[in-house]
This record gives C-alpha cells, structure tokens and sequence, in this order.
C-alpha cells in the first residue's frame, strides 16, 4: 500500500512538474500566470483523442503534430492578446487568460460532450511491476518522458544563451533591453514554449488519463500551486513540488475519497501560504 | 443627506442623460410583471439575480481591486444557508439567509488575510481563492449534508413573506429580489462617498503604496472589503434558492459562475456602479433569447460562456474599460463640441497663469 | 525634528547606505542632494516606513519610528509625495487630499472642510472634481502638498517634485514650498534641480555611494572637495 502510494505518487508527480513547468517560464519571464496553461494540457488530450492514433509510430507523430500546433497557438496568443497588455497597469492579463481559459473549455464541451474519455495504450507492453507495484505503460512511459524534458528544459535554461535571454528577462527588463536582448521575441517564444509543453504532456497523459472539459481548470491550479510551493523561482523546486504533489494525491485518493482529495489538497495549500508563503522548499540557487 | 444627494445633481449632459434612464428603468422594473407575460417574470427575477451577484462582487473587484474567483463560495454558502437550516431543519428562513451572509463574510475575511501574504499579486489572488473555490465545491460534492451530487431539495410548505416562498407565484420574490437589489446598491453609494473605508478603496485599489503612506492600513481595509462583498453576495444565493427549491453544488458553487461574476462585471464596466448591473441584466436576456431559438439548454451555456469570453478579451482588446464606460464616452464625444471649447478655454487660462 | 542616526541599509550583500546621520529642523527646508544611484530614495523609503534599516535609528520629535509601518508613520506626523503612475492618474484630487485630511479628524464635514480649505489655500480648487491625470503637471505636484499638509504632519518628505518642470513652473512650486514651510512644518526635499535647491535649502545634505559627503549651508557645500568629485562632470544646471 505505501508502495503504491509511493511510486504511483513518484510518476504522477514527474508529469505534474513538466506542465508545472510551463507555467513557471511563462510567469517568471512575463510576470503572467497563465489561467489558461491547464487548458493547453487538453489541447494535447483533446487533440490525440480526435486524431485517434493506431500504432505508436503514429501516436508519436499526432503528439508532435499537437505539440507544434500549440506552440503556434501560444503565439498567436501571445502576440496578439497579451502583449498589449504588459507594462500597462489594470489587471487586462488575468482576465484575458482567464477568459481564454473558459472559451476553451465550453469549446471541447460542444466539440466533446462524452466526459472521461481516453485512448488505447500506444505503448508495446502494457504493464510493468516496480517494487511489486503494478504500473500501466503509457503512466510509466509518461513520467520517463517528462523526466527527460524537464531535465532538458533545465539544461537549456541555465546552459544556453537562449537560457540566459530568458533568465536575464525574468530578472530585469530594463536590464535585458540595454543589454540589447529583443525582449518580445523572448516573451513570444516562452509563451509558445510553454503551450507546447502543456500539449506534449496532455499527449503524454491521454492514454491513461480520462479527459474532461473541466479538468483544465484542475491542472492550472495544480500548476500554480507547484510554482508557488517550489518558492516561484527555482526550476527543481517545482519539479520537487511536483514530486509532493503527485504522492498527496495518491495518499488521498487511498485514504479519502477521491474527488475530496483535491478539496484537500487545496485547503492544504492555502494553509501553507499562510504559514510559509515563500514556498515549502528552501531554495538555494535563484532562476536568475 | 444632502452632500449623499449632491453625487446626484446632474452635472452635465451625460450625467443627466443617464440619470433620466436610470429613473425609467427603476419605473421599468417596478411594473414589469406586470406588463409581461407570466413566464417572463421568472427571467426577470433571474436578471436581477445576474445583476445582484455582479455589483456584490464588485464591490471587492471593481471597487477595491481584489479580482476574487471566491465570491462562488459565497453564493453557494447562502444557497445551502437556507436549504440546510430553513428546508431541512426548520429554521426561520430569514435567519438562515442571515447567517450564510455571516458564514459568508467571515469567509471572506479569512480569505483575504491569507492571500494577503503574497503581497498585491493580482494572478496569485485570483488563483489562491479560485483553489478555495474549488475546495468548498468539492466539500459540497463530497458531503452528505449538502446532498453530495444529488442536492437538496424543498419540501417544506407554506408560503408568505415570512417564508419567502411562494409555490405559483414568481411575482413576490421579484420584488425581494428588486428591493434587495436597491438596498444593496443605495448601501455601497452610501459606503463608498461617506466612510473613510469607503472612501480608501480607490486608493487601494490604484496604488496600496500610496495609500500606506496616507495611514490607510490596506490588509484591513481589503480584508472589509472582501468581507462585506462575500456577505453581500449570499443575499442573491440564498434568493435563487428559494426560487428554485432545490440547491446542489452543481446549481450553485460551480468554478464557471465565479468567473462569470468576474467577466460580467468586467464587460459592464467594473469603474461604474451600473455596469455589473447592465451586464446582468443583458446577459439573462441573452440566454432567454438563445433558448427561444430552441437551443439546447447545454449548449446555452456553453455558448453564452464562450461568447462572454470574446466580448470581454474584444473590450479588453480595444483597450476599453466596459459597456457603461464606453457609454459614457460617446455621449461625452456627441456633447463634446461645446463642452470641449469651454473646457480648452479654461485650460488655457490656467496655463497663462502658472507661467506668470 | 527628525534625528536619523547611523543608518544602514543593504539590498542582497549590496550596501545601498552606510552610517547616515543627518537631522532636520521644524521651519526648515533640508535638502538632500546627491548623484544617481547615491541611495536618495532608499534613505527617503526608510523614513517613511516602505523600508526596515539594517542598523541606526530614526526619531520624529524624539519619537522612535524606526522600522514602524508606512501608515503607522503617518500616523505619528510623516507625510510624502508621490510620483503619479498610470494607475494614480484615476484618483480624484478632492478625493486624495481628504484621506490625508482624516489624520485630524474622523468626522465627514471636518475632513472635507480641512480638504477645501487646503485646496483653496493652494488655489486648486477649481480641480476639485478633475482626476490626477487630467490636470497640469506642476499643478499635481502642488496637489502633493495639498494633500501632505491636510495631515498637519511635523515633516513633509519631497521627492524629486521639480522633475519635469519648466523652470516658471519650478518657481509656481518654489512657492509653495515656502508656503509650507511657513507654517512650521519640518520639510526634507529630494532635489536634483539646482535652481530650487538654491533657493529654498536651509540646510544642504549631500549622498554618494550611501554616505553622507558634506552637509551644512549651499555655499559651504558648493565649496567642498568631496561634493565636487561627486558631480564631476555634470552640468550644474540641471
């Protein structure tokens, strides 16, 4: 039983910290929190579950298909909702991604009115046993790929010049704009990156994860709550936030119900922030 | 009284223009039930529903500038007020909705407090009492004593004043709702021009550092602010209960009627007293519009949300600050030519003098 | 008045200000001068409680009020200016010089009686019902006192309110100053404009690199070696 907590909690919190960390570049590169990040986890979700793949050659080509066509979405979104609305005052961002969130939500509801659906395991094997723990593919197969990117996302963040745009932006813009960084150009990219992250994951996710229109909302919240527990600033304290997340659900969902779990957790949540808004984990390198 | 009166005295042409429509639609929506078929009052109560939950938030969104998504929680919480407490163990239904405007109020405090840790954090805010929002749902979905997934339902009998109910007749909570809605409004205008509380709220909102240094303690205030909004906001929860009779957290403590609170005070004008209102009121009108060309009623919502979802970004977008707003202006702009000339001629003046 | 005694204050392992000691006198106008970046408006944010010190302390007519809370500050006779932001520029001007005026009072009639007799006082008035955003520049600074001296406070902190102005307009506020002055207030002003500074500064402080250079009278200042290497370089006219 603590077993299962345990590694069902470990791989279901490596995928909570890949769509955590979408959420995390766009916030500390724009200071936007993105309500509708969860919603982009569904356009990858959504998107595997209309094109239907039959083999896992052509599971993966949907997912990149999704994954780019997202990363297109993000910047049209980017570039000609959002931009306007930086550096100004008023609070236009939040509503629009909020508003953003909801249109896309009532438009999988029309376009997919059956809840909780999925599509059948890509993978070739169809269960693994971890430490007597019976896991399915597509979860394990799911949190070894995120592992993967999340790892590679850090690598590009604090190894590349690209990176160093980004975290120069997060840091100070005045800053970056005299050291002569074309600053929309990063925020445009973030912002689509973040989308294609977000769709990957939901591709990653599909084949195990029953599909809701409203299960974006859930996957915001969670993202926001990883990013602000992680301490906002630091890439390993939301993929360790992920990680705590990931096994509270799992605790939850073998001691309470399951649809209370997360009634839980999110009172949990606000309790933390009254106690330790800073986050739960101590950081000791800062994103910039 | 008089100084209360004073923000009334028109002055000017869009002033008086929209005090004359605001006479007529008052007249309007006293006689309404009666002029309308039977089946019409029913949609009128529920704009004045719409319209009644929009001002209450705003009193925290528009007013003090905290964009709250846990004004649902306050909703819901005067809803099952009445139904757990006058429907299921007999108290006085009056009582009731007192108490889930107190349970609601406190709510609110607590929430505020909490938030408040992340500084003025707009996204953080809205975020933090969405979570909330969503907790109290669940709660509600979960627990036996809010109906879990089936609700509660009316069965008590009876009807009057007294009961705040009436079985046939959608005629006499129309007039609550109308009064209720009047109370409300005539209570904020009265906060908000003679209470220092009231009168901070602005500064709260525009600029918290400004206001420190003018010894307003803004936690405090935001936390009021929060309080009284949320209370407010049960008085139209526990309203569309009675009318109902039947509450369950999908009717009333769902994530969607918090941001629509949100978005249709934004897309009336969340700087003016009227724009909640009109946007309630337009948007019950569009989905009895919609449901008269024989729309599903699934799809009523899930097409009025998406189409409130591109008005608001299409307003934002133009860079506007609302329906009532955009109003204002043009009216400004047809009476500007000689209003325009007057002022220029002023301003003019003053110029002339500071270079003396 | 106001004793700031060896304050410090850093921002991450970078020392903004180090042993400033400075006092102002009621009636009188303090001026603190100094380059870019010298620590002005860190040492202005101490005093007006947007900061906590490091080390020192700072006493308001023997009054400790170091470390207390900007609203508490008021409370206890501190009022500032405030650069109008976009998000100012809404706030009505009758409307913020009556908030200031509820230090006096709790009372309605009083406060808005405090705030006309303020706003006529500076002939501004016929801004009553304007916003922030749509009146003159120098007028919105001379709304600052307005609404700084509808406190009654024992200091008024000035930062930077020459900025941006045309030098017939620096004189408008040149004036007002004075005005407040007269009244008793003790008066610290921010001050990169040399024309004002001249003709209003009592006393003269001098910053670079978070500490103090030199204080004492224009002339003595002017004089000395240190403030000299400060401004090397730059235009003495602003």
């Amino acid at each position: 039983m603590l077993m299962q907590i345990i590694v069902t909690g470990l791989l279901q919190g490596v995928i909570y910290a890949l769509i955590g960390l979408g959420l995390f570049l766009v916030f500390n590169v724009m200071r936007v929190v993105n309500f509708a990040h969860g919603y982009f986890v569904l356009i990858g979700m959504y998107g595997l579950l209309w094109l239907d793949p039959g083999s896992l050659a052509s599971y993966l080509l949907y997912a990149l298909a999704v994954a780019v066509a997202a990363v297109v979405f993000g910047y049209v979104i980017e570039r000609w909702l959002l931009e306007f609305t930086l550096h100004k005052p008023g609070h236009a961002q939040l509503v629009i991604t909020i508003s953003l969130g909801i249109a896309m939500q009532y438009f999988f509801q029309i376009k997919f009115p059956e809840p909780y659906q999925t599509i059948a395991n890509p993978w070739p094997f169809s269960s693994v046993q971890i430490f007597g723990v019976t896991v399915s593919a597509g979860r394990l197969m799911a949190a070894i790929i995120s592992l993967a990117l999340t790892i590679a996302i850090s690598w590009i963040v604090y190894r590349t010049s690209l990176g160093q745009n980004i975290r120069a932006c997060s840091q100070s813009l005045p800053g970056a704009v005299h050291v002569g960084i074309n600053f929309p150009w990063v925020y445009r990219s973030t912002f689509a990156f973040g989308a294609g992250i977000a769709a990957v994951a939901g591709a990653l996710l599909i084949p195990f994860q029953p599909v809701s229109p409203h299960y974006g909302l859930d996957l915001t919240i969670k993202a926001f709550i990883l990013v602000v527990i992680g301490g906002v600033a630091s890439i390993w304290g939301t993929v360790i936030a992920g990680v705590l997340l990931g096994m509270a659900e799992s605790a939850g969902s073998v001691y309470i119900s399951g649809s209370l779990t997360s009634s839980v957790i999110y009172l949990m949540f606000l309790l933390v922030i009254l106690i330790r808004p800073q986050g739960l984990i101590v950081r000791k390198a800062a994103f910039a | 009284m008089t100084s209360l009166l004073s923000g009334l005295r028109p002055s000017g042409p869009r002033h008086a223009i929209n005090t004359v429509l605001v006479v007529f639609g008052l007249a309007f929506a006293f006689v309404y039930p009666f002029v309308v078929d039977p089946a019409m009052v029913g949609v009128g109560f529920i704009a004045l529903i719409y319209a009644m939950r929009n001002f209450t938030w705003n009193i925290a969104g528009g007013l003090a500038g905290l964009l709250s998504l846990a004004h649902v929680a306050g909703f819901g919480i005067g809803a099952f007020a009445v139904a757990i407490l006058a429907w299921e163990h007999g108290f006085n239904v009056w009582l009731a909705i007192l108490i889930g405007m107190a349970l609601s109020g406190i709510l609110g405090v607590v929430v505020s407090l909490i938030m408040s840790r992340f500084g003025v954090n707009a996204f953080f805010f809205a975020l933090g009492t969405a979570a909330l929002s969503l907790a109290v749902s669940g709660i509600a979905a979960s627990w036996s004593v809010t109906g879990q997934v089936d609700g509660l339902q009316n069965h008590t009998s009876g009807e009057g004043f007294m009961k705040l109910q009436w079985f046939l007749d959608p005629k006499p909570l129309y007039y609550v709702a109308l009064v209720a809605l009047i109370l409300i409004v005539v209570l904020t205008v009265w906060m908000t021009r003679r209470t220092r509380f009231g009168r901070s709220l602005p500064f709260i909102r525009e600029d918290p550092d400004m206001a420190a240094s003018m010894g307003i303690d803004v936690i405090r205030n935001q936390a009021l602010a929060m309080g009284m909004s949320m209370a407010l906001t049960a008085i139209p929860g526990s309203l569309i209960a009675q009318y109902t009779s039947f509450v369950s957290y999908e009717s009333v403590l769902t994530l969607e009627i918090g941001i629509l609170m949100l978005v249709g005070a934004i897309i009336g004008g969340s700087s003016t007293l009227a724009g909640p209102i009109v946007a309630g009121i337009g948007i019950a009108a569009l989905e009895e519009g919609l449901r008269s060309f024989d729309v599903t009623s699934s799809s009523v919502s899930s097409i009025t949300q998406i189409v409130y979802a591109a008005v608001v970004i299409l307003i934002l977008r133009l860079g506007a600050d609302g329906i009532v707003p955009m109003w204002n202006a043009l009216l400004d702009r047809l009476f500007a030519t000689r209003r325009g000339e007057g002022e220029r001629a002023q301003e003019s003046d003053e110029k002339e003098t500071t270079h003396a | 008045m106001l004793e700031v005694t060896d304050l410090a204050k850093s921002f991450g392992g970078l020392s903004v200000l180090t042993d400033v000691s400075f006092s102002a006198e009621a009636g009188e106008v303090t001026a603190l001068i100094g380059p870019n970046g010298a620590g002005k408006s860190t040492l202005v944010n101490l005093i007006s409680g947007y900061l906590t010190p490091d080390a020192g302390t700072i006493q308001l007519d023997k009054t400790d009020l170091t470390g207390k809370s900007a609203a508490k500050v008021f409370e206890m006779g501190v009022s500032r200016t405030f650069q109008v932001s976009g998000n100012t520029a809404e706030l009505n001007v009758f409307e913020c010089v009556s908030m200031a005026a509820y230090r006096q009072s709790r009372d309605f009639r009083e406060v808005n009686r405090i705030a006309e007799e303020q706003l006529r006082s500076f002939d501004l008035w016929r801004y009553r019902d304007r916003r922030l955003g749509d009146i003159p520049t120098a007028m919105v600074r001379v709304v600052d006192f307005a609404r700084g001296m509808a406190a009654n406070p024992k200091l008024l902190l000035l930062d930077e309110v020459m900025a941006g102005l045309t030098p017939a307009e620096v004189d408008v506020v040149i004036e007002q100053v004075r005005a407040c002055r007269a009244t008793g207030v003790a008066i610290v002003m921010i001050e990169h404009v040399l024309q004002a500074v001249t003709a209003l500064a009592d006393h003269v402080v001098v910053l670079n690199n978070g500490q103090i250079v030199a204080a004492g009278s224009m002339q003595e200042v002017s004089r000395s070696d240190e403030v000299r290497e400060a401004y090397l370089g730059r235009a003495a006219l602003h």
